[in-house]
């Protein structure tokens, strides 16, 4: 069978996600921003005899890179040497999406034009005549609609043909009679240069002044022949990259007038988009309903999951009490029977019970993101992001920290300075993810029963305080003089589609019960042999290595209101994964139906707020300060750990100790 | 001539954008959008700023509307 690779690219925004879905059946995380794909995702299909690989880059507009992911698209697009490239484009924005399709044409790649979103465009009242579009450029255009299959199977053929290298002449642009000049100029000078790169394209990179490819040619003997050429269009043209990048979209809107037709019918969607704008980014409304939806999120996650956790709940307590008289009347071992029952079955359990709550917080994340609210959120905590010194790009990142840490971290690479992204990433552990999550549930249900959702909320919003001080303390100690500003395109509001936010949840959830299958299930299984060992001491008792271990960490934490061994090795074993702190009090203290009362005799109200506090604010986990170390640095995430065991201990104690005086 | 922070909703056409703000500048150019563009604002300030040339809507932050100067557009009314 033949291998060939294939290159999915295109602006952010235009269903490229969906559409490698439709191409390789993997199911990924679609969203409604732009820069939702922050990592190369890989997926396969076997066509005839071959079997294509589909890389899925991050959403870029042009080769220019401004941000991480855009660097990243952009390092693989003009390196990999692909056997074909598609780019997808959307119908009801031909113009802007087209200018990345002529550099790939510039590139001299085999390329293949996805012009997806065709419903949507057809409902506009846009038509594109893409045999049109086909002759003019040299390069095949199919219609798509992904999130049907629509076109895929002519696609996929067209794939099977390579796409097509454009032809000379066909589609390739005319700068002008001085820049065309140069260009020829700047080939003749690279004629005997040894390079993978077509000498047009990398002329006119070099006209651009891009860094990277005028780095190649530093300390050559023709670079100075080369500086001499672009020297003089410098002065004919004292910003020549945008006179270029305006020269490409002037032969595009050319083309492009020729092959679509509009009807009136656009108007009304894009009044109702900017009567949603006014009301969702204004200062002050936008402002209140982002807290609101906000508050609405939680309050759901706890109503609606409640019930359905419950049921887990019973269910794990009947799984480990029939387990126990099974093994029992089985005559196994005493050993076996407590790993099975107080270790695993209490442990997981206790964490697994939480998995309607975390389902529901995806999904209703899922339902905020396909329906373009989140890139509006971004404007609306910009001017306070900018206060602390974020971006309210950042925003993007911290609301999906109240997912998961890690690949919000990530999604840091869609800012476009060093400074915004380190502020970001050192507020980012602050914002609560869902691995905390069971710990508010299990302490809320105990001792906050009747406002269990407004306490939850409370968490949130510290956490999100917690956050913004970082950022400003930081920003003032490091970046004093940077400042970074928010442009964004923003994409039309439209219904979420119920089906993807149903895999985008589930794909989620699938996550968390992998992690419970391994990450944790593992963690217990060593809680329950520090505690069931030495074997002279009682089950996770004081005496076991579990309740020495606490006992060592106890004095540090009673300043804070919780100065129990058993807080203290659940805290220790939360470093690994924040869902074990749960696990472990499951372990240590006879699983789902002993654990609450046990709680209730260790903690008060006071104390056991003090507790999430401590929980919401000290390093989320081992994952979140590897991630910080990728894509920081080991210093920042050393200053990461530590800063946030820091503010988790002081928040915790100073809260106590000032509650206490009251109640 | 007006600060895009300071035009309300409407047509209107960029006539600068600051020399100091040319990351901004070369983001919009990417996106599109030159000066002499004509440009229709669909959300104002306060906060971010809105508008739309052809099927593209961009979201412009208040410090960046500052320095971006617009006038009305002889095509279209702006208030």
């Amino acid at each position: 069978m033949k291998e060939k690779t294939i290159i999915l690219t295109g602006n952010p925004n235009t269903g490229k996600t969906t559409l490698f879905n439709a191409l390789t059946g993997l199911h990924q995380k679609t969203g409604n921003w732009p820069g939702v794909t922050v990592e190369i995702k890989e997926g396969h299909f076997i066509h005839g005899d071959t079997r294509f690989t589909v890389i899925d880059l991050p959403g870029t507009y042009s080769l220019t890179s401004f941000t991480e992911d855009e660097k990243i698209a952009r390092d693989i697009l003009v390196r990999k040497q692909a056997d074909a490239v598609i780019v997808v484009v959307d119908a009801t924005n031909l113009e802007r999406n087209m200018y990345l399709v002529t550099l790939m044409m510039e590139l001299e790649q085999n390329v293949v034009v996805a012009v997806n979103m065709y419903d949507l465009a057809m409902e506009k009242g846009i038509s594109v005549n893409t045999e049109e579009l086909e002759k003019m450029m040299g390069i095949p255009f199919v219609r798509t609609v992904a999130n049907r299959n629509e076109g895929i199977s002519r696609l996929r053929d067209l794939i099977s043909g390579e796409g097509r290298k454009p032809k000379t002449g066909a589609g390739s642009i005319n700068y002008g009679k001085e820049i065309e000049e140069a260009i020829s100029g700047i080939v003749s000078k690279l004629k005997d240069f040894t390079t993978p790169y077509p000498l047009r394209f990398l002329a006119t990179r070099l006209i651009e002044k891009d860094p990277e490819f005028t780095a190649m040619f530093e300390g050559k003997d023709t670079f100075a022949d080369i500086k001499n050429i672009t020297g003089k269009l410098d002065r004919e043209y004292p910003e020549i990259e945008n006179t270029m990048i305006e020269k490409r979209y002037g032969f595009i809107h050319g083309m492009v007038e020729e092959c679509t037709r509009r009807e009136t019918r656009l108007e009304e969607k894009i009044q109702l988009t900017a009567r949603l704008d006014k009301l969702f980014t204004h200062s002050l409304s936008g402002s209140l309903i982002f807290l609101f939806f906000m508050w609405f999120t939680f309050q759901a996650v706890f109503t609606l999951g409640g019930p359905f956790a419950g049921i887990l709940h019973f269910l794990f307590s009947i799984a480990g009490s029939w387990t126990g008289k099974i093994l029992f009347a089985a005559a196994l071992p005493e050993w076996i029977i407590s790993l099975l029952t107080d270790g695993i079955i209490s442990g997981v359990g206790a964490v697994i019970i939480f998995l309607p709550n975390i389902f529901l917080l995806f999904f209703i994340f899922a339902a905020l993101e396909d329906t373009g609210y989140i890139a509006r959120a971004a404007f609306v905590t910009d001017r306070i992001m900018h206060r602390v010194g974020l971006h309210g790009k950042s925003a993007i990142p911290m609301l999906l920290g109240f997912g998961c840490n890690v690949p919000a971290i990530m999604a840091t690479r869609t800012l476009e300075t060093r400074k915004d992204r380190i502020i970001t990433i050192l507020a980012l552990p602050f914002m609560s993810c869902s691995a905390r999550l069971p710990v508010y549930l299990l302490f809320t249900g105990i001792f906050f029963k009747h406002n269990q959702g407004t306490v939850l909320f409370s968490l949130y919003i510290i956490g999100i305080i917690a956050g913004m001080l970082t950022a400003w303390i930081f920003k003032n100690a490091f970046f004093r003089k940077e400042s970074s500003h928010i442009i964004m395109e923003l994409p039309p509001y439209h219904p979420p589609e119920i089906k993807g936010m149903l895999i985008s949840a589930w794909a989620k959830s699938c996550l968390f019960l992998r992690k419970a299958g391994t990450m944790i299930f593992a963690g217990v299984v060593l809680i329950w042999f520090l505690s069931y060992f030495p074997l002279s001491a009682s089950f996770a008792s004081r005496e076991s290595f579990t309740g020495m271990i606490g006992s060592l960490l106890a004095p540090l934490l009673k300043p804070a209101g919780f100065g129990s061994w058993q807080a203290g090795v659940a805290l220790l074993s939360g470093l690994v994964a924040k869902e074990l702190v749960v696990g472990t009090f499951g372990t240590v203290l006879g699983g789902t139906d002993g654990m609450s009362a046990a709680l209730s005799l260790l903690f008060t109200p006071v104390s056991a707020y003090s507790f999430m506090l401590m929980t919401l604010l000290y390093v989320p986990c081992v994952a979140t300060v590897a991630v910080i170390k990728q894509e920081a640095g080991t210093r920042w995430a050393l200053i990461s750990a530590l800063w946030s065991i820091l503010a988790g201990w002081l928040t915790a104690t100073a809260f106590y100790q000032a509650a206490r005086l009251f109640f | 001539m007006l600060k895009l922070s300071e035009a309300h909703n409407g047509k209107y056409m960029i006539v600068r954008i600051d020399p100091a703000c040319q990351g901004a500048k070369k983001r919009l150019t990417t996106l599109g959008i030159f000066v002499g563009d004509e440009i229709e604002i669909t959300k104002p300030a306060p906060g971010p700023v809105i508008f739309k040339k052809g099927g593209t809507s961009v979201g412009v932050g208040h410090g960046i509307a500052m320095h971006i100067s617009v006038t009305p557009s002889d095509r279209g009314k702006a208030a």
